[in-house]
């Protein structure tokens, strides 16, 4: 069967025929979606509005003009500030080790959107969800906003008090009594300060570590070759590529990167051929989804697995040295099976293709080593493979700075033996995010003197002292080295909202006594003294183009030893893998409603985490989703929800970090289950967990049945075999010519817009669906809301599976407003709400609209979305509205979450029908702009919010008028097809088909 | 009394069978009064036109531009180049007033502003609905002058709203634009008239093929 006709399906229960879809499929808006289902009832609402509407009326008569509305221009204007026009400025974040350039786009100082910043390597224009949604993360009202002491609001002065004295004390046993405890910084000035810090208290330990990172592969590869070294793949030269456990295109913070490069070698197009891409992985990742080849396998068979392709390789390459001593004294358990083995190994070794394997941050030092020598035997390593120096070994020369988990295990033994009296921890929730047999929060205990800076009350602020606010990158000076050395200068955008303090100025206080704490811009400025900075014209350059130098690879390390060993596994029981979640990471980012309520890219589940296993491995348990289970290894437990997940490997569970957190803002707390205390200090998975059911449910909000194309082939994929044979497989034969019941306009002037999406290249990211939430002001619902399929966001990722339940294959495709040339919903408004511009835009008219949606009714793909309940004002952390007049008798979002809105777009209010516009107020700025330099508008000049971050460059906005612009040339790609085409819709977005790539010599003969 | 009469006084006279007509002809009129009430005096013509709060400072456009010649833009600086045609801020004000006038209360008001940083409170006359995006600067490029829409500003001591700014009124200039629109140089001189506009105006559109948008998301987003 070609894999053309193969049906496609959302989920098991949609497979399986199961009733509890048939809703989802019969309508789009549930039963009761429109009922206000807290307090009031439509009808007392109702009531209340006619009431309110009658008193409008009255004081309508009366001498009430309009409310009074002030101007308030600048006294003096800041250089370069035009009102109403946005300014960009370049600026970075880090994510732990990793680090993205950014530009921030400013209206009249407020940062309103996070987009790529092009000059940086590690973005090249895209922006990734943690980025774009750390704008809402700066507004957040939850934040810290003042110091505290043993939960009392106290001062700065009064800290810095205590922090002299602490620091008095510690000078007397050259810090012996001091421990600093730092997330993972990529901030140099921080490393420089870190490591000052230690040569003035020689005795004090700093240990900087993250609960998921990139630390334990570098210490794997330290440990083989001596030197910190971090691989950096260059995707677009690897040809065939295996990933060991790897999401490079998905949870990991330097994705961006990955994807433009991979991506560009997913189209079948490409000069060089088509990328071929093996997965080896224990739950479905983003990585996954883009494999030619997947295989399901628990951790330790992924072990296994790798032992036996390098036996492979080896046999056929015949190497020697370091890699055949290890592997040839290693047990073989044939995992894969032997033909999938020699395909894969063949397919790595055949001449004039390049390969290489990566693997997977949490992956044990065994396959990080073993990948490593791997790669040196297929000419991988700096080949196609860079390496860089780590940025955060250069600092940590000394024995007392520690990374990663084994740093935390020596804080701990020393905070437990009582020897620590003061500490100090930055960013981070170690409290709550350590593995739970390290017995991080009962060592704290013992430490009397304690300090936290944090962006939120957490568990980690909780248990301590003092704790100071911590300032958002976009309000405080520093900066950041990245993992391929490339340093950029962070600037901030905005005062600090609360009286909190940068990274860099706490940890300067530890080196100073001075009273009020140093400047942050001082001491990142110090630390690039003699490379330039002093010149004022260089700093401007750096500030401006947000690289202020890029980094060199080094040269290879050679491995000499190789001390590790497989991961011993307890034969019974279940393994259990735990991974970041795609929404808020490791929980540092789960105050955040946009990453809260964006849905996963596999299981779409939204406000929650889960254990996915395999549906085999939960027939086995006897459990299903949505029940509750209690899940103990180690002597711990956790309970947690199962959700069944396609293509999860059997014998293992998959658990999700960052959620579950106990203390946290109005937004993520309670949400979710917390797994960390299940993790074990050293190990990348844990064996031997055991399962009970508790027989309770709990209610998952996933969306994957929402907007159900009821198993219609809309998301076309073939094979690159296939596409060969009928390069013309994405279009129909139509039994009936196409015409339109109506007269049809011709489109034949100006600018007509539409947008062309690669779903070869595609990989499901999320990244737009969170820059049209913050760039067109969309509201988020909440868990209840979702649950009933009333999600406002204009983007909808579909995730289809294809084939069985056990070894599905996945395709992603956006969906949202096709702006159909026949658009049905404008036959159906009876407002005319809803109507075409000569451009070719589907417009819809907030005013006009009296929400009877019958236009989503008649919706084809179900895309428009209706604001039942005015979201923004039911958000969690909305305040009392102040009255103005008689209409405002409720809620508005908080003054400060206020301040994040595109001021170029509406922020609708309930009862009003809502989709995509193409960005419509982007295509007026182009629009005006060209017109007022008298002009004519260039190809790329206007971008879609979601084409500008798109990571994978898959979306391509422009003028379908114009045979040269880029939008023309992609849908003029054979490629190219319109979904529903036979509904004569004339979509204005179309399609380019998917195109994978398997081993020929694996393909199943059907 | 003949039983005649008896009957009469219990029958309708006459007119009475006129008075359905008469209910509905005054009922309608009535209606049709009702909605005229509201079209007109509801109608931003009759409400908004001529709206004139007291500011903070009185600051006399005839004095400054009539009188003393001072250009739009000398003030309103964005206005060829941005969405608003900003209101000027305390630094433009004390250009001359450093010099002029300083004992003058006001002056001292503005002097006290730029002092302490505080933005001098001006209210707001010309306001559109927040869901109206309208651009000064594609206005004024394409050559419609000031007085199209702010009427004689230039003759105004206290600002006044000149124009409804309804949406009816947009799109009378949207559909025949060559009733206002105007050669470049003269679109900040406020008492100039054409003597043939209309044919100017055609001329203009012509030329710089000014198309304006008739579409919904023309002006709403």
């Amino acid at each position: 069967m070609s894999s053309i006709d193969q049906p496609t399906w959302r989920s098991i229960e949609e497979k399986e025929g199961d009733v509890s879809v048939q809703p989802f499929v019969d309508r789009e808006f549930q039963d009761g979606a429109s009922v206000l289902d807290e307090g009031v009832s439509r009808r007392t609402f109702l009531k209340m509005m006619g009431a309110s509407l009658a008193l409008a009326g009255v004081s309508g008569c009366g001498m009430v003009r309009r409310p009074k509305q002030f101007i308030h221009p600048y006294a003096v204007a800041p250089e370069g500030v035009v009102p109403g026009e946005s300014i960009h400025y370049a600026t970075a974040m880090a994510i732990g080790h990793h680090v993205t350039g950014l530009l921030i786009e400013s209206h009249e100082g407020r940062p309103t959107k996070v987009e790529g910043n092009p000059l940086h390597p590690h973005s090249g224009g895209a922006a990734g969800v943690w980025h774009q949604a750390s704008v809402l993360g700066l507004y957040d009202p939850d934040r810290l906003q003042k110091p505290t002491f043993k939960k009392e609001v106290s001062t700065q002065a009064l800290y810095l008090d205590w922090l002299s004295s602490r620091l008095t004390d510690a000078a007397g046993d050259e810090g012996a009594s001091m421990l600093v405890v730092s997330e993972a910084l990529a901030s140099p000035t921080s490393h420089r300060l870190l490591a000052e810090f230690q040569s003035a208290f020689p005795k004090a330990m700093v240990v900087m570590a993250d609960p998921f990172g990139a630390d334990r592969q570098v210490g794997a590869l330290r440990a083989m070759t001596g030197s910190s070294v971090v691989p950096m793949p260059r995707y677009e030269s690897i040809d065939c590529l295996v990933s060991v456990g790897a999401d490079f295109l998905g949870v990991s913070p330097d994705a961006l990167r990955a994807t433009r490069a991979f991506a560009l070698r997913r189209q079948p197009e490409h000069v060089r051929g088509m990328n071929r891409l093996y997965v080896l992985e224990s739950h479905y990742s983003l990585t996954g989804t883009k494999a030619d080849h997947r295989f399901r396998l628990k951790p330790s068979d992924l072990e296994r697995a790798l032992v036996q392709l390098a036996r492979e390789l080896l046999a056929r390459a015949g190497g020697s040295g370091l890699l055949q001593s290890v592997v040839g004294s290693l047990p073989v358990k044939k995992v894969l099976p032997q033909a999938v083995v020699s395909a894969m190994a063949s397919d790595l070794l055949s001449p004039n293709r390049t390969s290489a394997l990566v693997a997977g941050d949490e992956q044990s030092p065994f396959v990080h080593g073993l990948v490593y020598a791997i790669n040196g035997l297929l000419g991988a390593n700096g080949n196609t493979i860079d390496y860089y120096r780590f940025p955060s070994a250069e600092f940590a020369t000394s024995d007392a700075i520690r990374l990663g988990e084994s740093g935390l295990k020596a804080a701990v033994a020393a905070m437990a033996s009582g020897v620590i009296k003061t500490a100090v921890l930055l960013g981070g929730n170690p409290v709550y995010a350590t593995p739970g047999d390290m017995g991080f929060a009962q060592a704290l205990s013992k430490v009397p003197h304690t300090v936290h800076l944090t962006h939120y009350h957490n568990e980690t602020s909780a248990a301590c002292g003092w704790v100071l606010p911590r300032s958002h990158y976009l309000e405080s000076w520093g900066d950041a080295k990245a993992l391929d050395n490339t340093v950029s200068i962070v600037q901030p955008l905005i005062e600090p909202m609360g009286l909190s303090v940068s990274d860099v100025s706490f940890l300067a206080s530890l080196l100073s006594d001075a009273t009020a704490f140093p400047s942050d811009l001082d001491a990142v400025k110090a630390t690039f003294q003699g490379s330039g900075s002093a010149k004022d014209t260089v700093w401007r350059q750096w500030l401006r183009d947000g690289v202020v130098s890029k980094g060199t690879p080094t040269d290879v390390p050679v491995p000499t030893t190789f001390p590790f060993t497989p991961t011993p596994v307890s034969r019974s029981g279940l393994e259990v893998v735990f991974y970041p979640d795609y929404k808020v990471l490791d929980g540092r980012f789960s105050n955040n409603g946009w990453l809260q309520e964006l849905p996963d890219p596999i299981s779409k589940l939204t406000w929650d985490n889960a254990a996915y296993i395999s549906s085999f491995t939960a027939r086995t348990l006897g459990v299903k989703t949505g029940d509750m289970m209690a899940l103990s290894a180690g002597g711990r437990h956790v309970d947690t929800v199962v959700m069944v997940q396609p293509g999860a490997a059997d014998g293992c569970i998959a658990l999700v970090g960052g959620y579950g957190r106990t203390v946290d803002g109005r937004v993520g707390q309670g949400r979710g289950f917390n797994v960390y205390p299940l993790r074990q200090t050293g190990r990348s998975f844990v064996s031997g967990a055991t399962v009970s059911p508790l027989g309770r449910t709990y209610v998952l909000a996933t969306t994957q049945q929402h907007g159900s194309m009821e198993e219609r082939d809309l998301a076309k994929q073939v094979t690159v075999t296939e596409w060969d044979e009928n390069p013309h497989f994405a279009h129909k034969k139509h039994a009936f010519p196409l015409t339109s019941s109506w007269k049809e306009l011709a489109y034949d002037e100006g600018n007509q817009w539409g947008l062309a999406i690669d779903l070869s290249k595609c990989t499901g990211c999320n990244a737009c669906l969170i820059a049209c939430q913050s760039e067109n002001n969309i509201p988020i619902v909440g868990k209840d809301q979702v649950a009933n399929g009333r999600e406002m966001h204009w983007i909808r990722l579909d995730r289809y599976f294809v084939g069985s339940v056990d070894e599905p294959e996945v395709r992603h495709q956006p969906m949202t407003c096709l702006q159909c040339e026949n658009a049905p919903c404008e036959q159906v408004c009876p407002v005319s709400a809803t109507v075409h511009s000569k451009e070719g835009l589907n417009d819809m008219v907030y005013n006009r609209c009296i929400g009877t949606k019958y236009c989503s009714n008649n919706c084809p793909v179900k895309v428009r979305r209706f604001n039942f309940l005015d979201y923004h004002q039911r958000n969690p952390q909305s305040v009392a509205k102040r009255r103005q007049h008689l209409f405002d008798y409720m809620r508005e979002p908080d003054p400060s979450v206020q301040k994040q809105f595109n001021p170029e777009v509406t922020v609708r209010m309930r009862g009003v029908m809502e989709k995509c516009t193409y960005c419509v107020q982007r295509i007026s700025k182009g629009r005006i702009r060209a017109k007022n330099e008298s002009r004519a508008l260039l190809d790329g000049e206007i971008k879609s919010a979601c084409m500008q971050t798109c990571p994978a460059d898959a979306i391509v906005f422009g003028d379908i008028r114009d045979p040269k612009s880029r939008v023309a040339h992609m849908k003029s790609n054979r490629r190219n097809y319109a979904i529903l085409e036979e509904l004569h819709l004339k979509a204005r977005t179309t399609y380019l088909a998917s195109i994978s790539n398997p081993n020929p010599q694996l393909v199943k003969e059907s | 009394m003949s039983s005649e009469d008896k009957v009469s006084m219990y029958v309708f006279p006459k007119w009475v069978n006129r008075l359905p007509i008469y209910f509905l002809l005054g009922g309608g009129a009535l209606f049709v009064g009702i909605i005229f009430v509201f079209w007109y005096w509801f109608s931003p013509k009759h409400l908004e036109v001529g709206y004139m709060p007291t500011q903070p400072i009185p600051y006399s456009h005839r004095l400054h531009v009539s009188e003393l010649g001072l250009d739009c833009r000398y003030c309103h600086t964005n206005v060829e180049t941005a969405a608003h045609a900003n209101i000027p801020t305390t630094e433009t004000c004390m250009n001359c007033h450093s010099q002029i006038k300083v004992d003058s209360p006001h002056i001292k008001k503005i002097k006290q502003s730029l002092d302490t940083g505080v933005p001098i409170q001006w209210v707001k006359v010309h306001k559109l609905p927040d869901y109206v995006y309208f651009n000064h600067s594609r206005h004024i490029n394409a050559g419609i002058s000031c007085v199209s829409c702010h009427g004689r500003v230039d003759q105004m001591e206290v600002v006044h709203q000149a124009k409804p700014l309804s949406m009816s009124w947009c799109l009378e200039c949207h559909r025949a634009p060559e009733n206002h629109l105007r050669p470049a140089a003269y679109v900040f001189k406020l008492d100039w008239k054409s003597p043939n506009q209309k044919e100017m105006g055609m001329r203009i559109k012509e030329a710089h093929s000014i198309r304006p948008g008739e579409d919904c998301s023309t002006c709403h987003r």
